[in-house]
């Protein structure tokens, strides 16, 4: 047949898609979370592929796919952990605050990007800096929280901001 | 004048680094309570001085907007909730080493280690001279440490990363289905192996890292810049120094019995078998070299090294002479032999 080239990514698509989403609904039992989420895989390949990852190289491309996808798997269950202690929250505050679906959704969705920033920062200096960052305490007051020196907390500042600054520029 | 201040996307070299760690300083100093104009002035000296400055200074910008967009009503509780979610994850994490560690040592693992002269090293992993033991991945890989071997497991979010400090690996990997999107590599001395869906053993000598691999391939990249990467397939090994790395050879089959506590000779030089016999027992143990070139045909046990040493008298012409309890030498048989 007269068919152009298949691009690589669109190859790899026919030929595993229907596998990979049937992978994901028995991962997460829900057949249209694994539609999204395979869906997702391959458009996390495209943008590898144009960041200069050929994929045509991808020696076992069924394990490939399961690894990216799986790392999918965990961001989805690591944004309903976040938005059901963000509920949680909400649930446990004097007065009741009822953020509209869309508040909320953004609002999680920022929450997720700061849990993002902040992953395996050392839990000093990342409540040194939310203290700063969210709760607008002074150093000093840090410091007494903390039970640690002034000092100390101008350098769990400079720490998480570096660790912020580094997880930003990964991929 | 600096074209790597342009090129958004790249992977950030080294200075880069410094860059970053710089804004982040200078973010620190800002931060607290009385900044003097002098301070404030140099801030604004360092961030005009060059292009890569400004544009990590906007990224320390972008972080802080990223906190400070939240609505202010939402804050106490956005910092409730990440804290939550923090915490609970911190346990998973936890509970998910533990249990790394527990499969991977028994009972008899930590008398060993308590004994080694590895003790006061870092490494997750040791065995002792004669120890041999296999530690059971989170993802169901599996590491064989050979005599005298150390290991950290370094699993973050982006990396599954094996630290060899010294001694022999052997390594299986898991098809990754339990895992983030994270490549397998291991570090040596030497330079750095990314396992492409493996089974290979790393043994780290002195000079260089010797890599077999007998399933998959792996890339093998030298610690010098300039050295190109090499990729090494099943049924092949390299020898890789700071350098560079040797082309792929044939792979000596045997390179992985020890896994099963065996040492396979097929038709090697008694003074490789005798130098390999040696990294499995304590003390020392040489080989004369008159009979070095002997050639010996077999598979010994690598629980009881002075049983091999006895099946090595029985079977050729040599003898075993113990100098000093630790200090055993091999040497020819000065009688003729008998029959």
């Amino acid at each position: 047949m007269p068919v152009a080239p298949a691009h690589p990514v669109a190859k790899l698509y026919t030929e595993h898609h229907g596998w990979l989403h049937a992978w994901l609904r028995r991962k997460l039992g829900c057949s249209n979370h694994a539609a999204d989420l395979a869906q997702d895989t391959f458009l996390r390949l495209l943008s590898q592929e144009r960041r200069g990852t050929p994929v045509e190289t991808l020696r076992q491309p069924r394990a490939y796919l399961a690894t990216v996808a799986h790392g999918l798997v965990v961001n989805l269950w690591r944004r309903q952990e976040i938005e059901r202690a963000w509920l949680e929250t909400l649930a446990s505050r004097p007065e009741p605050l009822a953020p509209s679906p869309e508040e909320r959704a953004l609002l999680v969705e920022a929450l997720c990007e700061l849990d993002a920033l902040l992953d395996r920062l050392n839990p000093k200096a990342r409540s040194a800096f939310l203290m700063a960052r969210l709760d607008g305490l002074s150093y000093v007051e840090i410091a007494g929280q903390l039970g640690v020196s002034e000092r100390m907390v101008k350098k769990y500042m400079a720490q998480a901001m570096l660790h912020c600054l580094q997880s930003g520029l990964a991929p | 004048m600096s074209p790597a201040a342009g090129s958004s996307g790249n992977p950030p070299d080294a200075s880069d680094f410094e860059v970053l760690q710089q804004a982040a300083e200078w973010f620190a100093v800002l931060g607290a309570p009385a900044v003097s104009p002098a301070q404030r002035q140099a801030w604004q000296a360092w961030r005009d001085a060059d292009a890569r400055h400004q544009a990590a200074w906007q990224q320390v910008e972008n972080i802080c907007g990223a906190f400070s967009h939240l609505p202010t009503a939402d804050k106490a509780g956005a910092r409730c909730a990440l804290d939550t979610a923090s915490e609970r994850q911190l346990t998973r994490r936890r509970a998910a080493k533990m249990l790394l560690l527990l499969c991977g040592t028994g009972t008899l693992g930590w008398a060993a280690v308590r004994h080694t002269p590895w003790a006061t090293w870092n490494a997750e992993y040791k065995t002792a001279t004669g120890e041999r033991r296999q530690v059971m991945l989170a993802d169901g890989g599996g590491i064989w440490l050979n005599s005298a071997s150390a290991i950290d497991v370094d699993y973050s979010g982006s990396l599954r990363r094996i630290h060899l400090h010294a001694g022999e690996i052997l390594i299986q990997t898991a098809l990754d289905l339990h895992q983030p999107p994270r490549p397998f590599v291991v570090h040596t001395t030497h330079g750095r192996m990314r396992a492409l869906g493996t089974r290979f053993s790393v043994l780290q000598q002195d000079a260089a890292t010797q890599v077999t691999v007998f399933e998959g391939a792996v890339e093998l990249q030298p610690k010098a810049a300039s050295a190109p990467a090499l990729i090494v397939h099943a049924g092949q090994q390299s020898r890789m120094s700071r350098h560079g790395a040797s082309p792929p050879a044939d792979a000596d089959s045997a390179r992985q019995a020890w896994s099963q506590g065996l040492l396979l000779a097929e038709n090697i030089r008694l003074a490789d078998f005798i130098a390999e016999l040696a990294r499995h027992r304590p003390g020392y143990l040489g080989c004369a070299p008159e009979i070095g070139e002997l050639r010996l045909v077999g598979a010994y046990e690598l629980g009881d090294t002075d049983r091999v040493l006895a099946a090595l008298e029985a079977t050729l012409p040599v003898r075993v002479r113990r100098v000093l309890p630790w200090w055993v030498v091999v040497e020819a048989r000065q009688e003729p032999a008998a029959r």
